[in-house]
């Protein structure tokens, strides 16, 4: 199977992988020890989903999406949310020219290819709500008039599960924009290490530093790569698996409200990209498996008691993937 | 029974006076009772150590359930006490002995939950008795009071405070630099040491709280045995006749009053009965006929001694006294009818309480993931699913793997042939030792295979994976050569195994 990349070159399936390994290994410089965060926010680059980031303070969410960014080229923002952010800041407005006498509409940052939302839930709702309808539209409208996103358009949010005070937690429904929730964890002591000696090693301030990272996609390699993650190979047992999973989601105790069938739809492109990501060129059980966590643990909500116990959905859905059994033989 | 020798004062009491009176002995007998407690339990205690191993939760409810194994001993030891006897350690074997129910199954069973527990313990242990006597016994001796069921209740209770109050104290005075209690862990956490200061802890409030609660139920069996068999009056016939002239013993100082008017007393009916028989009665063989005996009791009667006729005045208001009024009678009818639509309540009330409960079990069944009581629950910590060899072999593997894979390519049938050698070989990781859940896909059973076995004992089982991912998941087949070759590979490796198990 071939694609059209850069230029009018095809790309093949085992090229789309190989860049897709190069890409990964070349954000890895950046991002010392979280493996598998890259290789999730990979996944979602090659589905075309956006990401949902969560994480502590100071474990390098913005880090990540400044690498990508970087590495894949094309137009990068950034939105700063904050409680006082108007839709039209995120979105763009219609200005009057007083020159030309005519409204001139000026667009907002959410124009570009890859969009970083630091602190999404700091935003009010109806902020938040432009640019998720942005993100499922694909389009904007100022004045009436629909301005469409140039593909691709991927938003990196990002968010801290602490310090909740004064926010705007998103609703499920919006929640459910997103292909993955990704958690970015604290590095372990030996590549904590690694990440502290490069990061201070002749270095002045506390910028982020992103100047070893080297531009190894273009846009159009990347909307090719997307292509061919998107009609990757998936015999009808895993779609079945995938099914499978997400309906045991919907009935398993301890899950309030389960996944809808749009988790279903994520968790098949999550699969497809973990594939190609993993250098497959076919879908296996462990593809989907390997993403159930990030696809699932936002779109479902515990009951009241296992909250209260502390448990947290990754946990219940260690369990849920245990006990579903997988198309083996 | 010698009453005369008892250390505390037998008169009728009411019951809660009857539980000072043990906490008041317990307090006096303290030291001696506490240190029999630690004789009695401590060899129990390590016992249930040995057979609970480190579970301490386990370890506590055992040395718990067998409370009445090791206050018994205190009960003999303070029923002897009572009358002046302080049996030492060389009396320890039958204070020990003495101390076990005869029968102890119902003891560690429904006798062990009895709120009444301590009260009822001296029918067994002192009296010895069993079966219909000792429930006759109980049924006489119950007198409907609530006190022992609160001095159970209130000893459960100071043993919790006793327990907090350790906890506490542990927490609070432990120095820094020291390793701080977790009083989380201390009670949830059963791997910790903490918990292990907590149980410990509890045992030790135990001991504190065991010379209490035997002390009061003992005395509320004197109070009661005391009242229904007029111990206090026995006490002070025997009083009189020791102060009696003739009698060798001088009344004890403190008692001179009881013996005085038992001494009264009794002198007083001798001289009575004396001076109302009739002559013919000295005689064992006198026989009185009943006329004369009527007669007898009736000119006994009219003695002054059994009281006489006063006539009295005195002024009393007038006022007509309130008419009572009759309650107002029912129909016969309407009476049957009410008692027969009460009767039909009162069953339809037990019905539904049955089903209730019986609703209420269905329920916490289906909900028994909730409680833990499933491996459906989400438990972090949780230990794989057993291994699937069962379903593995219900699939029907026949003897000769590779015969019967290399017949289905003979007909054809790849997908059967490849699912054959894959199943097969998950079969054989399974008697290697691999333990493979139902949820494990290829990759992770390859994954949990190379984990547990070396590269040589894995063989070609990557190869078989590999080449059974390609064919159900990318429908592609391999070569004649390549699934021969595959197959001679994991005929070797399974031949191989086998040789090195036998």
């Amino acid at each position: 199977m071939t694609m059209t990349g850069t230029g009018d070159a095809p790309l093949a399936i085992g090229e789309a992988a190989s860049r897709l390994a190069a890409l990964e290994s070349m954000v890895a410089r950046a991002l010392i020890g979280q493996e598998q965060v890259i290789r999730e926010a990979i996944v979602a680059l090659a589905a075309a989903g956006h990401v949902l980031l969560e994480g502590l303070p100071g474990v390098g969410k913005t880090l990540l999406v400044r690498a990508l960014a970087a590495a894949v080229g094309g137009r990068f923002s950034r939105i700063q949310f904050t409680p006082d952010l108007m839709p039209s800041d995120v979105t763009g407005h219609a200005m009057f020219d007083l020159k030309s006498e005519e409204f001139r509409i000026r667009r907002g940052p959410i124009f570009c290819n890859l969009l970083l939302g630091d602190e999404i839930n700091r935003a009010p709702a109806k902020t938040q709500s432009a640019m998720l309808e942005a993100m499922q539209e694909q389009q904007v409208t100022i004045e009436g008039k629909a301005l469409a996103l140039a593909p691709p358009f991927l938003v990196f949010a990002t968010q801290n599960p602490i310090e909740q005070e004064g926010t705007y937690p998103l609703p499920q429904a919006q929640l459910d924009r997103f292909l993955l929730k990704v958690f970015i964890s604290y590095p372990e002591e030996r590549e904590e290490i690694a990440m502290v000696r490069q990061a201070t090693q002749g270095k002045v301030g506390d910028q982020l530093d992103t100047s070893q990272i080297e531009q190894v996609l273009t846009i159009e390699d990347l909307q090719a790569i997307q292509r061919i993650t998107a009609t990757l190979q998936m015999d009808d047992s895993i779609l079945g698996y995938a099914v499978r999973v997400v309906r045991t989601a919907r009935d398993w105790q301890g899950i309030e409200t389960g996944p809808g069938p749009r988790a279903t739809v994520a968790l098949v492109r999550a699969a497809r990209g973990h594939a190609l990501a993993s250098g497959s060129d076919f879908v296996t059980p462990d593809d989907v498996k390997a993403m159930a966590p990030a696809v699932l643990r936002h779109r479902l909500k515990l009951t009241a008691d296992l909250e209260i116990e502390g448990y947290r959905p990754d946990d219940v859905l260690r369990d849920l993937l245990a006990g579903v059994p997988a198309p083996r033989t | 029974m010698e009453l005369d020798r008892a250390t505390a004062s037998l008169r009728p009491r009411d019951p809660w006076e009857g539980q000072d009176l043990g906490f008041a002995l317990a307090r006096a007998w303290f030291l001696p009772m506490w240190l029999l407690w630690w004789v009695s339990a401590l060899p129990l205690g390590v016992l249930c150590l040995f057979l609970t191993g480190p579970r301490p939760g386990l370890w506590l409810l055992a040395l718990w359930w067998l409370k009445p194994i090791y206050e018994g001993p205190l009960l003999v030891w303070a029923s002897r006490a009572l009358f002046g006897e302080r049996l030492g350690w060389r009396a320890l074997g039958p204070l020990l002995r003495d101390g076990l129910p005869r029968r102890m199954l119902p003891h560690l069973l429904w006798r062990r939950i009895s709120m009444r527990r301590s009260f009822l313990m001296p029918l067994t242990l002192l009296e010895g008795l069993q079966g219909s006597a000792l429930r006759q016994r109980r049924h006489v001796m119950s007198n409907g009071s609530g006190v022992p069921f609160w001095v159970t209740l209130t000893c459960y209770h100071f043993e919790i405070l006793i327990w907090a109050g350790i906890l506490l104290g542990v927490f609070f005075l432990v120095p820094q630099g020291v390793p701080r209690l977790d009083l989380l862990a201390a009670v949830t956490d059963e791997t910790s040491w903490a918990y292990w200061v907590s149980v410990i802890g509890y045992a030790f409030a135990f001991s504190l709280i065991a010379p209490f609660y035997v002390c009061a139920g003992f005395a509320l069996y004197l109070a009661r045995r005391t009242e229904l068999e007029a111990w206090d009056l026995e006490l002070a016939f025997k009083q009189a006749r020791a102060a009696s002239p003739g009698a060798n013993r001088a009344p004890t100082r403190g008692r001179d009053d009881a013996a005085r008017f038992g001494a009264g007393l009794a002198v007083a009916t001798l001289v009575l009965g004396l001076s109302l028989l009739p002559a013919g009665m000295a005689t064992a063989d006198a026989r009185t006929e009943p006329d004369q005996a009527r007669a007898l009791i009736a000119e006994i009667l009219a003695d002054p001694a059994f009281g006489s006729l006063k006539e009295r005045q005195e002024w009393v208001p007038i006022s007509t006294p309130a008419q009572e009024e009759e309650p107002a009678s029912l129909p016969r009818g309407v009476k049957a009818i009410l008692l027969a639509v009460a009767t039909s309540l009162k069953w339809l009330l037990l019905a539904l309480a049955v089903v209730a409960i019986a609703l209420l079990g269905v329920r916490v069944w289906r909900d028994r993931g909730r409680f833990g009581w499933t491996a459906r629950r989400a438990r972090p910590d949780r230990s794989p699913a057993p291994p699937s060899l069962e379903s593995i072999a219900d699939a029907g593997l026949p003897e000769d793997i590779a015969g019967a894979v290399r017949s289905r390519l003979t007909e054809g049938d790849r997908r059967g042939a490849l699912s054959l050698l894959y199943r097969a070989s998950l079969a054989h990781l399974i008697r290697l030792g691999v333990e493979i859940p139902d949820g494990a896909t290829e990759g992770e059973c390859l994954a949990l295979a190379s984990r547990r076995l070396s590269p040589a004992r894995l063989g070609p089982f990557a190869l078989v994976t590999r080449a059974w991912q390609r064919f159900a998941y990318a429908h592609r087949l391999p070569t004649d050569e390549a699934l021969e070759a595959l197959l001679d590979t994991w005929s070797r490796w399974t031949a191989d195994a086998e040789t090195v198990t036998t």
